[in-house]
């Protein structure tokens, strides 16, 4: 069984990847800290009667948190649409862009209910934690391939229905007009 | 439109799926052809653009958990270290191992206890100083388990009715160790330990419903249903075949089967041979029912070794063949003879029949013909 420091040590440089990841995936502060703190117990029982690997636990800890996340969205059956509110966005102090980028993250966010949680997963850990391609590979236990290949599939959804929706080229239009602006 | 940059060149507009490759390996390799040309083409850049805003992470700059979730965790982790039991395997498996082994040995107990029931042995036809459990047997008595005793001139016969008589002759020495019915094999079951002298046992034959054993220091004989004579010392056993058929089992480990007519001399090996003429006679059973078994009282003694060997014993024996009274093994080959020989009448009866019916159709097929020819004859002479 593993040791206490040893988990405390792995929370402590776990503990906010996951989180972002666990909160992206369900939308809710106080149930994310749930299954993180639910995660990190799976590993103590875990460890009980298996061997942990140092090289493995990382990945066990995201598909755990991928399990735990996608058990309670069933049991409540839907996707939380992330409050603006709690989704601050500081990309620049420009009131304009903040408003286009909040606009765009909560109707991504509200897109990403028809995703199917696999593909789901594998966005958020590219978009919110930037995992390359062969992390995401390992944590999920796909192939890069298929990684890529559901990345590519959730990119061109997002894509299409953000453009029916007006959503994408507002925002774009936004950030080109500043960007344009700040660097002219 | 055509770009150049470091000498790729894409004139046409790349596809989406390679906009979406180079925004998803934008920091993992180095500039391609499809790049170069997203640089200078704006359409391109567009979707590059709507592509890499999909992509671009939150901020999630006040996203942390609360302190409380690693202070939950480190009481998780103590509490399951206390949750553990201490060497509970190790404990558990043998009480829990010896209990059921206690309890398949009482239901085992209980079970034959149920299941068997002890037969009463009647004690009779006993005529000297005969013993049952070193007291003096006065009159006919049922016993269970018991030794029985015979001194010199004594006999007794212990019977059970429809399943055997045992005949203890002199100086014999004989323990029922097993008496029973079991209700749940529907048998009944006697062994008995011969410790010296000899015994007559008269067995019903194949009876599927007794078993039955005879130990002797040197080995076990046992037996589905027979007659025979058993006589024991310490160096050796005497089993005297007079019918069926028994099995001996040696304690060195020896089996052999035992058959009628023969004599077997059973040490750490077993010695077969045919019973001699007088065998039986010379052994000396003493009012036994049986009518093949002559007593030593009547002896008439058929050769000049017999004679000698009853006269060492100090006993009055005349040299005279008495015809009427055939030993066992005379009879049985007698008998065997007189089969065969009724056999081999019946084989030449049909064989006789056989050629008399051959004889018979070959003179109806003769006569056919000869009927055919006086009518040819007859046709003829028209």
């Amino acid at each position: 069984m593993i040791s206490e420091e040893y988990i405390i040590e792995l929370y402590q440089s776990l503990q906010r990847e996951l989180y972002i990841y666990i909160y992206r995936l369900i939308g809710s502060r106080e149930t994310a800290e749930d299954i993180l703190h639910d995660c990190f117990l799976n590993l103590i029982k875990y460890s009980r009667k298996h061997e942990i690997r140092e090289q493995s636990v990382r990945a066990f800890l995201y598909r755990t948190a991928h399990n735990l996340s996608v058990n309670y969205l069933k049991r409540r059956g839907k996707i939380d649409i992330i409050p603006l509110e709690n989704d601050a966005v500081v990309v620049d102090d420009n009131p304009a862009t903040a408003l286009a980028y909040k606009e765009l993250n909560q109707a991504i966010h509200s897109l990403l209910k028809n995703v199917d949680e696999v593909s789901r997963s594998i966005y958020i850990m590219k978009k919110e934690l930037d995992l390359s391609l062969d992390e995401i590979a390992a944590h999920t236990g796909k192939s890069e391939r298929t990684v890529r290949r559901r990345l590519k599939g959730v990119l061109a959804y997002l894509s299409d229905s953000l453009k029916k929706s007006g959503h994408l080229m507002v925002f774009i239009y936004v950030n080109f007009l500043i960007f344009g602006c700040l660097t002219g | 439109m055509s770009n150049r940059v470091e000498g790729l060149e894409v004139k046409k507009h790349p596809r989406e799926k390679k906009i979406i490759d180079v925004v998803l390996l934008r920091e993992e390799s180095g500039m391609t052809a499809v790049q170069s040309h997203i640089v200078g083409c704006d359409a391109c850049r567009e979707k590059y653009e709507r592509y890499s805003a999909l992509l671009d992470s939150s901020d999630n700059s006040s996203l942390a958990p609360s302190p409380s979730v690693e202070a939950r965790i480190a009481q998780s982790f103590r509490r399951e270290m206390s949750a553990l039991p201490p060497r509970k395997g190790i404990l558990w498996k043998p009480v829990l191992a010896m209990a059921v082994l206690l309890i398949i040995a009482g239901v085992i107990f209980l079970f034959q206890r149920d299941s068997v029931q002890p037969v009463s042995i009647t004690v009779n036809d006993f005529n000297g100083r005969v013993y049952v459990d070193k007291q003096k047997v006065e009159r006919r008595l049922e016993i269970e388990l018991a030794e029985i005793r015979t001194e010199m001139h004594s006999q007794v016969t212990l019977s059970y009715p429809d399943t055997f008589d045992i005949t203890l002759l002199d100086n014999t020495a004989l323990m029922v160790t097993e008496g029973y019915f079991s209700k749940k094999r529907d048998l009944y079951r006697f062994s008995f330990d011969l410790g010296r002298g000899m015994v007559y046992a008269v067995f019903p034959h194949d009876h599927p419903r007794i078993e039955y054993s005879f130990n002797t220091p040197q080995a076990r004989i046992y037996s589905i249903g027979t007659e025979f004579l058993l006589r024991t010392s310490e160096r050796e056993s005497v089993l005297i075949m007079i019918d069926g058929e028994l099995q001996i089992q040696c304690h060195s480990g020896r089996i052999a089967k035992a058959q009628s007519g023969k004599r077997y001399r059973i040490t750490e090996s077993i010695e077969e041979s045919d019973i001699e003429d007088n065998e039986l006679r010379v052994l000396g059973v003493r009012n036994s029912t049986h009518k093949n078994i002559r007593y030593k009282d009547d002896i008439s003694a058929d050769t000049v070794s017999e004679k000698r060997y009853h006269e060492k014993k100090g006993m009055p024996v005349t040299l005279k063949k008495d015809e009427t009274n055939e030993s066992p093994g005379e009879k049985y080959s007698s008998e065997r003879r007189k089969q065969t020989e009724l056999r081999e009448i019946r084989r030449d009866i049909k064989q006789h029949q056989r050629t008399l019916r051959s004889m018979r159709r070959d003179a109806r097929s003769s006569q056919r013909e000869v009927r055919k020819e006086r009518q040819g004859v007859k046709r003829g002479k028209r």
